[in-house]
């Protein structure tokens, strides 16, 4: 065959696979792209402690074009019951998880399933974790005590209030208050955690004796808020780690002395990043995302530099 | 290398159409991406207009309900008089949807009236709170406040409400004394966010926002992920533009930035068009470009390909056409193609047939050129021995010598017989040496036998060919330049003998010689003049031996002063045939040999 001729053929063929190329990839471009699905699964999903960090999800969801299922879930019990939810939504199309991973009373622990992990707010051996430094955030809230007490809690009793002592997040955040208030001169009275019922009457019925309520979780916060706005406590005041729009009331109504806020936002709205990154590179391990916090007392709630954590807390209405 | 017509006309033809093809799309391609642009910026002007419309009838509906406080309900009544609270109620009421509250404060910041009505914190600190300072630094003016968490009252409900502010400073009467305060109507954000959200819905990078003349954020899509530090927004520099469309590298990414100006506040609202977001709804139309182009250069290849095939075969094939003509096979010409092709190859045809007829004319011309020359040479030896020889048969006759007459005239008529051989140039060597032979006894009688004359013919060599009348002149110039002088003693000899594929016809004489430098003059030197004889003697018989032959043969001359000469002609061994003689005659000296 003439080289000419040849030549032609082959210009023509290379022209003719490009054509195809660019046609198929018209179609394409006219086929709208299956959005990724991300299940989240938290522990009592609508309670209040939650709404920022939804805020960051659904922010992060947006712009990396996913779409967000919000499990319904109440108090999970035990590990078997959180393992169940997340193996139903894996079957409803979940292509990625990001769970509060529950540890369960002998410190059993959630595992992943057959899609990436991430987990928010407490640590889980199995995947990566988006959380605030939580030993940090018992450092400067006991801090913050020490200040309001000039660095001298001797003879002080202190009750805490807890949700689940197993919690990864909530026993470092016991771990920082401890070491810090280590030489203060205070004596640990008791610790309530679990039943939020059941606490509340307990704690009325013990807060005779006790000086300062630290709680370590934002429900035991709400809950010690709550009781202090109502008088219940006795007079004993209270101090905790939180981030729901009734803590920052009851801090506002000076119900609370000092609250140290972890940003939810930011976990919500990087926990998602990760597991985006997860689900599209699944070879690729993120590590572990550590977002801020901040320690607010009443005189600075509504400064100007704190507007963006009460813009974070999803307080608008 | 050099290409033929058809690449050459392909490769033209490609590269002017792609590159036709790639300019126009490149141009089409950009204009597209221009007027994209350009109502991709005139649609967000369009937006912003109508938000900015919006915004301002939102704000002047706030200055209404504010005006209406102040003027028609603050400065009209006392403000103990219970009607002040009642037309505040009812003012809020009927903006509840887009008012938190209205309060009134007196100049150290101690509440005086709000509705609805609600318990004030304990110390909300109002004096230090913006809306206040603003409002009684600029006592003429109204003031908007950036958007703030309201931190005035207790809400039992918990909540905690994003507001913005309209502050102003108001004349209170109170008793006698008229004292200013502030007036305060708390506008739910949710007012403007909704407002702005509304055109915030583009997917394809393409943004709003508002803010205040320092910068400061009212409201923006990302507002969280920008305090939350995760993303960045550089409101400071725009915030000072004024209305217009601006071409600036935003935030490191090349844009269209409009700007609009919020009557009454100041504010601005920036609308921000990333030119990457011009590509990313135009996909689609990118990959519909490049399908076109690219069957656009495929269509456009197919059809040069047909064009310079249908232009450059005729062409092709006429070349075809004259190199076999030129390798000499009779072919036809290609005639064919365009018309233009066709008259080029009539043309070449016509001249090839020119050609082949003034070849043939050269040629026929070239024959009758050489016999005309043969018959001319040849007619240069005849004449002046005949005259002799009839004057020889006369004085016979005269003298009664009848029967030498008659011998004279035999050996003449034989002689003459064999000159005209029926007008042939060709004759068998046995007749040329018959001639000789007459001539010689002719000669011998004239010349009294004063010399004598041998001949050696092998019988076989006798059917050759050779031209008529070479041997006479040799013979001739033996006599005359060699033997006459000798008295008696004089002898010629003709030999015939093979050589090879030749045949050497020797005329030796012992007669006077020549001088070296004559001899080797003798066959070209054409001025001489000749004493005796025809004059042309030697070179006659030696061009007509080549003319007939061809180079290689013809005389060759040896000769010795006083020793005698011999003269040798030199033919090639052509057995005579009829259509050998015929060949020799017509021009072709490759006659059969054997």
């Amino acid at each position: 065959m003439p080289t000419e001729r040849r030549n032609f053929i082959v210009i023509e063929v290379l022209l003719g696979i490009l054509a195809i190329f660019c046609a198929v990839m018209l179609v394409r471009g006219n086929v709208t792209p299956k959005m990724k699905k991300i299940a989240v699964i938290l522990d009592d999903s609508e309670g209040e402690e939650w709404n920022a960090l939804k805020h960051g999800m659904r922010e992060a969801a947006l712009e990396e074009g996913i779409t967000l299922d919000f499990v319904g879930t109440d108090h999970f019990e035990t590990v078997a019951e959180e393992e169940e939810v997340c193996k139903a939504a894996i079957e409803d199309g979940a292509e990625g998880l990001v769970v509060y991973p529950f540890i369960g009373n002998d410190g059993e622990e959630l595992t992943a399933g057959s899609v990436p992990y991430v987990a928010v707010k407490s640590r889980n051996a199995s995947f990566p974790v988006v959380e605030a430094d939580n030993y940090a955030m018992g450092e400067s809230l006991a801090q913050a005590i020490l200040e309001d007490y000039s660095g001298n809690l001797e003879a002080k009793k202190v009750g805490f209030i807890l949700n689940n002592k197993n919690d990864e997040a909530e026993s470092e955040r016991l771990r920082g208050i401890q070491d810090t208030l280590e030489n203060s001169g205070y004596k640990t009275l008791w610790f309530f955690g679990s039943e939020p019922t059941k606490t509340a009457n307990q704690i009325s019925d013990f807060t005779e004796e006790v000086d300062i309520i630290i709680a370590l979780d934002d429900g035991s916060l709400s809950l010690a808020g709550e009781l202090s706005s109502n008088r219940k406590l006795h007079g004993a005041v209270v101090y905790g780690i939180g981030n729901s729009a009734s803590n920052f009331y009851y801090l506002d109504t000076e119900a609370i002395r000092a609250i140290t806020v972890p940003d939810m936002f930011q976990m919500g709205y990087h926990s998602i990043m990760s597991i985006s990154k997860l689900t599209s590179f699944p070879s690729r391990k993120p590590g572990d995302t550590v977002v801020k916090y901040n320690t607010l007392r009443q005189k600075d709630l509504f400064l100007p530099k704190n507007q963006e954590v009460l813009y974070g807390l999803g307080l608008n209405s | 290398m050099k290409r033929g017509i058809q690449s050459l006309m392909m490769l033209v033809f490609t590269v002017l159409s792609v590159s036709i093809v790639l300019i126009l799309g490149i141009l089409f391609f950009w204009r597209y991406v221009l007027s994209t642009k350009n109502a991709m910026v005139q649609n967000a002007k369009t937006v912003m207009e109508q938000a900015g419309e919006n915004l301002e009838d939102y704000l002047i509906s706030m200055r209404h309900i504010s005006d209406t406080a102040t003027y028609d309900i603050i400065s009209e009544n006392e403000l103990t008089d219970p009607e002040v609270e009642r037309e505040l109620y009812l003012l809020y009421e009927a903006n509840s949807e887009n008012i938190r509250s209205i309060a009134l404060y007196d100049r150290h910041g101690s509440l005086l009236v709000a509705e609805p009505v609600a318990r004030q914190k304990e110390d909300p600190d109002v004096t230090k709170q913006q809306w206040f300072i603003d409002a009684l630094n600029e006592m003429e003016n109204y003031h908007f406040s950036v958007p703030h968490i309201q931190n005035l009252f207790i809400d039992d409900t918990k909540g905690y409400h994003w507001v913005m502010s309209l502050s102003r400073t108001v004349d209170i009467t109170e008793g006698e004394t008229p004292q200013m305060g502030v007036l305060l109507v708390d506008m739910n954000y949710s007012g403007i966010e909704r407002m702005l959200e509304q055109i915030n819905t583009a997917r394809n990078g393409q943004y709003y926002f508002l803010c205040d003349q320092q910068g400061q954020i009212i409201y923006h899509p990302a507002q969280m992920q920008i305090m939350g530090k995760v993303r960045t927004e550089d409101t400071e520099e725009v915030a000072g533009y004024k209305d217009g469309i601006y071409d600036m590298k935003y935030d490191g990414k090349r844009s269209s930035v409009v700007v609009r100006t919020i009557s009454y506040t100041g504010w601005k609202l920036i609308g921000i068009i990333p030119n990457k977001s011009l590509y990313q709804g135009t996909v689609g139309n990118i990959w519909m470009i490049l399908l076109f182009l690219t069957l656009t250069i495929m269509t456009a290849l197919l059809i040069n390909r047909f064009a310079s095939i249908y232009i450059s075969t005729p062409i092709l094939k006429l070349n075809e056409s004259v190199k076999r003509y030129e390798t000499g096979s009779k072919t036809e010409v290609y005639i064919g193609g365009p018309p233009e092709i066709r008259h080029l190859g009539a043309s070449i045809e016509k001249s090839y047939e020119e050609i082949d007829r003034l070849m043939n004319r050269i040629v026929e011309e070239e024959k009758e050129r050489r016999k005309s020359e043969m018959d001319a040479l040849q007619s240069q030896i005849n004449p002046h021995f005949l005259y002799n020889t009839l004057d020889s048969i006369t004085w016979m006759i005269e003298g009664e010598k009848n029967e030498e007459a008659s011998y004279m005239v035999t050996q003449l008529a034989r002689l003459l017989r064999i000159s005209l051989s029926k007008g042939r140039t060709v004759i068998p060597l046995g007749d040329e040496i018959l001639h000789a032979i007459s001539y010689m006894n002719i000669q011998k009688v004239r010349y009294k036998e004063s010399f004598s004359v041998s001949f050696d013919v092998p019988k076989e060599l006798e059917n050759y060919c050779i031209v008529k009348l070479v041997i006479q002149p040799l013979l001739e110039n033996a006599i005359y330049y060699g033997v006459e002088g000798l008295d008696g003693d004089g002898e010629i000899t003709v030999s015939v003998r093979q050589d090879g594929d030749k045949i050497e016809i020797e005329v030796a004489d012992n007669g006077i010689g020549m001088p070296e430098e004559l001899a080797a003059n003798v066959l070209t030197d054409s001025e001489r003049v000749h004493k005796k004889g025809s004059g042309v003697g030697l070179r006659n018989v030696d061009t007509r031996i080549r003319l007939m032959f061809g180079e290689p043969y013809g005389l060759r001359v040896w000769s010795e002063p006083d020793e005698g000469s011999r003269i040798t002609i030199v033919i090639p061994m052509i057995p005579y045939s009829e259509a050998n003689r015929k060949m020799l005659e017509e021009g072709d000296s490759h006659a059969n040999r054997t």
